[in-house]
């Protein structure tokens, strides 16, 4: 077989593994590291918010401003948009911190039960849209201790989903 | 701010690998048979808890060691398991949580078993297996509670959250008695008024609704919830005038730091319960 033909094999070859690789839909997360899985692991510093001490939400009453029954609904709606149905049924939880602004940081855990709590993955365009939904959350309270410094905190989100559709979203 | 970020992460990671002791097996033998003795469990639970993980935080690492350092010593100590599980579903890692939760239940039912369900109403929503551990308890323990609840009290809220109003009227019903007690004289929990009062209105039956929400406002008048439900209430009766005054009360409620008053409201929602964001939706619909 002359060269060039076999050039023209191997770039067609390569170009076809390429497609597949990129476009085949895929169930692994963004990233993949020791301590879990990532949906961003940009970790950005607001300099505002350097010195003030760390809390879980808990400690400092710093639930997302919302019942769980108006996040479940909002979710939903925003699910709507991609026209997409995912009938699957569990947890998909998401893990971040809230810095003394109120900014939700980039850096995101992201972790996926069955209903009977066995880790699991759902599709991936399912939890990008879960995320895309987190992303548009802009309320994240500001606390500020007894002391008057501003406090980070860590908080989650989990949506409790049943045949696709979120029906409660925790805390 | 980020070196806090992978001392949170290092719970689930402690937990994971986990940094049980090894003992030899002739060592392990021993502990084995003196595992059955109460006395030698409450000396490791000592040990390891009161005097190990409750001295420092339970989101430190230190917390998960001190958990498998008695699980090593002593696999059949139920509590062990409970108290490392316990931040785990604080920090919403139930694919660790649960294992651990259901090994104390397996190994110690009448203590666990109606906290697991406890978990399953109010943190994951898992309504139809928390009824089915608070019906299971209910047999073993008739005059149980948990969270200072009966076990009536969480099958109503079950049944209410799947829309079963007939169940959990009779739920609300049987914990309403047993907080009565033999003599009638007992107090209802406020909680309960508030949730046999929602069930009302959710099946549209607003003149008991009101009775219902009226009472408990009696017992805990700034209760954001109480006012918010008997608003609508109103509101569904066409008392417009009533209706704002509670959605107002509700409101001043709310911004002034009053709460369904739950231990574990800080951790997780309870069943309808509101924000500001509600009510002040409310007040526009009441405008429209």
């Amino acid at each position: 077989m002359p060269d060039l033909i076999k050039q023209q094999l191997q770039m067609r070859l390569t170009a076809a593994l390429l497609f597949l690789l990129f476009y085949i839909p895929a169930s692994s997360q963004n990233f993949v590291l020791k301590g879990g899985e990532y949906m961003d692991t940009v970790m950005t510093r607001n300099p505002a918010c350097a010195k003030a001490p760390v809390a879980p939400y808990f400690s400092v009453d710093a639930k997302y401003p919302r019942s769980s029954e108006t996040l479940a609904a909002e979710a939903n709606s925003f699910l709507q948009r991609s026209n997409q149905h995912h009938k699957v049924t569990g947890y998909v939880t998401f893990r971040f911190v809230v810095d003394c602004a109120g900014f939700r940081q980039p850096m995101t855990q992201v972790l996926q039960t069955d209903a009977a709590y066995q880790k699991t993955h759902f599709s991936k365009e399912l939890i990008n849209e879960l995320y895309a939904f987190v992303q548009s959350l802009k309320n994240w309270r500001t606390v500020t201790a007894p002391n008057g410094m501003q406090v980070n905190y860590f908080t989650y989100l989990t949506f409790k989903i049943s045949n696709g559709k979120v029906v409660a979203v925790i805390p | 701010m980020g070196k806090w970020w992978p001392l949170f992460l290092s719970l689930l990671g402690v937990a994971q690998v986990g940094h049980a002791q090894q003992q030899p097996a002739q060592d392990q033998a021993a502990l084995a048979k003196d595992c059955s003795n109460k006395v030698y469990q409450d000396s490791l639970v000592a040990r390891y808890l009161d005097r190990g993980a409750h001295r420092v935080s339970y989101l430190s690492p230190q917390w998960a060691q001190y958990c498998d350092s008695l699980i090593a010593a002593c696999p059949t100590i139920a509590y062990a398991y409970q108290q490392k599980a316990m931040p785990l579903i604080k920090c919403g890692d139930y694919a660790k949580a649960f294992p651990l939760i259901d090994q104390a239940v397996a190994l110690d039912v009448n203590r666990w078993l109606a906290y697991r369900g406890f978990l399953k109403c109010i943190f994951t929503k898992d309504y139809a297996g928390a009824l089915t551990d608070f019906r299971r308890v209910a047999q073993l323990k008739p005059q149980g509670r948990e969270m200072d609840h009966t076990y009536a009290f969480f099958m109503g809220l079950c049944n209410l959250e799947m829309g079963k109003y007939k169940d959990a009227e009779a739920d609300f019903a049987e914990d309403m008695r047993l907080q009565l007690g033999a003599d009638g004289r007992g107090e209802i929990h406020f909680n309960t008024l508030l949730y046999a009062g929602v069930l009302a209105l959710k099946k549209k039956q607003y003149p008991q609704a009101q009775t219902h929400l009226e009472r408990c406002l009696k017992a805990y008048s700034q209760h954001p919830e109480a006012n918010y439900y008997l608003a609508l209430a109103y509101q569904a009766q066409g008392k417009p005038a009533l209706a704002r005054q509670h959605l107002a009360a509700s409101q001043r409620a709310l911004i002034g730091g009053y709460r369904l008053n739950e231990d574990n409201i800080y951790y997780a929602n309870y069943p309808g319960q509101i924000t500001e964001f509600e009510v002040i939706q409310a007040q526009k619909k009441l405008a429209d």
